[in-house]
Formats: C-alpha cells, structure tokens, sequence
C-alpha cells in the first residue's frame, strides 16, 4: 500500500527548530567532508555525532529502522570487501562514511516538514522563474500528490482485472492498460485546467494582443474556479466573477 | 523560450501525472517469469518515450523533488535525502539525462514520421528507450564504486566469478541488473506504442500525420484527446 507519510513528525527538538536552509548546509557540508577526508577517526566522530543527531529528532522507530537497514547492508558489503582485501582502516572509513551521511539526511528529513522543504525548494527555483513560475511549480507539486494514489489505484486495477483474466504473469495485460489509462486520465486533468483557465502563464506571455483578445473574452464568462494568477506586470487582480455572476443571476430573474 | 510556451495545462497535467506514475511505480513490483521487479527503470523510460525531453525531464525533476521533500516515493517505501545522497542516488540521477536523451530520440521518431507505422513503431521506440540504459549507469556506476570503493572497472588479473580482484562497480553494480533493465525497456517500448497508437499527437506528430495547418497548442491538445 502506498503512503504519502513520510517519516516527518511535527515536535520541538533543536533540529526541527533549525531553518531548512542551515540544515541542508549542513547535510551538504558534512557529505563532502566525509567524503573527503580518509581518516577513520574523524568518521567514526562524524558517524557518532549524525546519529545523535538523527536519535535528537526522535523519528519513527519503525520507518528510520527500515530505511537505515537498506543502507547498512550496504555499508556492511563494502566493508565486507575492503576486510577482504585486508584493509581495516578503509573498511571503517567508507562504512562511517555510508552510514553518517544517510543518518543524517534521515535527520534532516525527519525534523523539516514538506512545506518546509518546498518553501526552500521555489527559493532554489526563483532563479528559474522565466521557464518556471512559483506557481506552476506549486501547481505541479499539488498536482503530483494528488495524481500518486491515483496512478497508483490505476496499477492496482489493471492488476486486478489481469488476474481475473488470467493474465497475471503477461507484464502486457497490466501495463498496457494502466500506460493508457495513465495518459488518458493526464489528458482529461488538462483539459480540466485548460477550462478553468489555471497555468496559462506561457499563453499570457506569448502576444500581447492575443492577451488583450484573452482578456475581452474572460470578461464574458462567468470563472467557476479561481481566476487566472497571471504574472501580472501592472499587478492589478481581476476582480471579474463577482459582478459578473450577480449580473447573469439578475438578467436570469 | 519554447519551454516557457509550452506550458499548457495539459503539459502540465502530464507532467504531474507522470510523475506520479514514476513514484507510484517505484513502489509496485510486478512478476515477470518468476523474478519481481519494481517498475521504476519502466516507468522513467516510458515517460521519456511518452513525453518527449522536456516534458520528461520535467517529470524525472519532479519525481526526485518529491522524494528529496520526504514523500515516500522512492523504492522501499522510503522517502527524503537518503536515498539521493546514498550510493544507490547515481542511479536517480542517471534517470535526469536518460528522460532527456530518450525523449529526444522519441520526438525525433515522431518528427520524422516513424511512430506512424504499426509494427515498425513498436522496434523503434523499444531501439530508442535501450538507449537509457549506458546513459543510466555512465552516472550511476561511478557514484556507486566511489561510494563503495570498489573500483570501476575490473583489473586484468580478473580470473572468475569468485576472485575478489573481480568485484568492481562495473561487475557487481552494473552487469546482474542489465538483463532486467532491458526486459523493462522492451516493455516500455511495447507499451510506448500502444499508447502512441491510441492517443496519436502527444509527441506532436499527429500535426505533421494529418497536416494539419494549425500551430496551436489547443489544437494539438484536441487532436491527442480525439
């Protein structure tokens, strides 16, 4: 079954007090030197220290133990090889190195909640604003998670009825119709922005007379859902619905 | 420029879609023969052929942007950093160039014509998405080795499966998953088809099929949703 909880919980420790920023900066900075420095006293110090630090956040035991699990049967193969080849002293350092830096980014991750680290990630993306508004990348991401179970409930479906059909093993029967019915229902989400007029940032920068035609035309139609968030250069907000609306509802009566 | 026009409503819904089909993909494993696999090198190689480079890479981005703010959405269930700064994270990254490369091949295919032709289609786009394969480990076998120290490649003195002079990134890392990398392709590909042959136009070549004279964005919208 599929979650959309992360291992995120909201409390009060040091690091969930920490702005995102400083802790990626810390995760980025502790990374490189780990990775950079060979010395297996000063990994095992930072591999200590990450772990305090992912125990302060006081994470879910249950998720953290599962993901740190991946990771640490990795770290156990590497070291494994380079006690093979009879290097200890690397052995140490490179599983330090492993487990330090992935207890940590479980620490920044358990301590900064999503809205968090999407506030931090439209402020990496500000310098992207030409090819991507602020407010298509939050459309996209609100888009996304909605769109999760559902392509999810797709696959599910097209593995039930591959099933009942006898088809389980036939990788055809299951992905063929979810592909399709992925695409299709993609396509109708579209067309369901394009009618309320959400995203049409890259139409309203295309020509300008084209905007002003756009513009007369909105001013007909009643807006069902939330009025178009242009970029706006004059910054005036249309305040079209509200007259409109009452307008049609008294030439109705 | 181009990118900034095409963002319409309905690259925008793909987009999203897609990427969450790659997360919810990441997290299904499907039997083919009696091996589980997930899904994900499927699912990234059918955005690519599906949606062209930037729209593909803009979902691959989007996927990763997901896991990387703590959704769950990578393999395992487990969501955030970890996975990106781990030895495993080349692979993630791999996906970023293979959308784009593949995707470039796949509007190249449609551009000119050849997605057009039923059975031809199907070889093509499956020649197309093998492509992501040597671009997906050429990041992601490195990272892995360098994580590891392994070394990347395996020396001469290489002997047999048991040596340890044998264990590299190239070996361990590389070899024993490319099978099953290009079973995902050719499904993919397969697939990619299907769909290409039941919504004709998302790559843009039902403009070019029906010559049609239109150069608007709606237009192609309504000839991919006909």
């Amino acid at each position: 079954m599929i979650t959309l909880l992360g291992i995120y919980r909201p409390a009060r420790t040091p690091l969930h007090l920490a702005p995102a920023w400083l802790k990626m900066l810390m995760l980025l900075g502790i990374s490189i030197l780990s990775l950079a420095t060979s010395d297996p006293v000063t990994s095992l110090g930072l591999l200590a220290a990450c772990l305090l630090l992912l125990a302060s956040t006081r994470p879910p035991l249950k998720a953290t133990l599962k993901g740190m699990a991946f990771i640490a049967a990795l770290a156990i193969m590497a070291a494994g090889f380079q006690v093979w080849l009879g290097d200890y002293v690397r052995a140490l350092d490179l599983a330090g190195d492993l487990i330090a830096i992935s207890a940590l980014a479980l620490a920044v991750t358990s301590s900064t909640s999503m809205a968090q680290m999407m506030d931090l990630v439209v402020r990496l993306a500000a310098p992207l604003r030409w090819i991507l508004p602020p407010e298509t990348l939050g459309l996209l991401v609100a888009l996304t998670l909605r769109a999760i179970p559902e392509a999810a409930q797709i696959l599910t479906e097209a593995r039930v009825a591959a099933r009942a059909r006898g088809l389980e093993r036939d990788p055809r029967a299951i992905l063929i119709p979810s592909g399709a019915r992925t695409v299709g229902f993609a396509l109708q989400l579209g067309q369901a922005l394009h009618a309320r007029g959400i995203a049409e940032h890259g139409r309203s920068a295309r020509a300008a007379d084209r905007e002003d035609r756009a513009r007369a035309d909105e001013a007909h139609a009643p807006l069902l859902a939330e009025p178009p968030v242009r970029e706006a250069p004059t910054g005036e907000t249309p305040e079209v619905p509200e007259p409109n609306r009452r307008g049609r509802r008294e030439r109705r009566r | 420029m181009a990118q900034h026009r095409a963002l319409t409503g309905q690259s925008i819904a793909l987009v999203a879609v897609f990427a969450a089909f790659i997360a919810a993909a990441s997290q299904v494993s499907i039997t083919i023969g009696v091996v589980p696999i997930t899904l994900q090198t499927f699912a990234v190689v059918l955005a690519a052929l599906v949606l062209g480079p930037w729209r593909a890479l803009g979902a691959v981005t989007l996927y990763l942007v997901m896991g990387a703010v703590g959704v769950p959405v990578f393999a395992n269930h487990v969501g955030g950093l970890a996975i990106l700064t781990g030895p495993t994270g080349g692979f993630l990254v791999g996906f970023l160039s293979a959308a784009v490369v593949v995707g470039a091949l796949a509007q190249l295919l449609a551009r000119t014509g050849r997605l057009a032709r039923r059975g031809a289609a199907t070889a093509w786009l499956i020649g197309a998405g093998l492509v992501s394969i040597p671009v997906v480990y050429a990041i992601g076998a490195p990272w892995l080795a360098v994580r590891l120290g392994w070394p990347l490649l395996p020396p001469e003195t290489c002997a047999g499966l048991f040596d340890k002079d044998c264990v590299s990134g190239l070996t361990v890392g590389v070899v024993p998953f490319v099978p099953f990398d290009i079973i995902k392709v050719i499904v993919a590909g397969v697939v990619a088809a299907a769909i290409h042959r039941a919504y004709p136009g998302l790559l843009g070549s039902a403009r070019r099929a029906t010559g049609a004279s239109s150069r608007d964005d709606e237009d192609e919208a309504a000839h991919a949703t006909a």
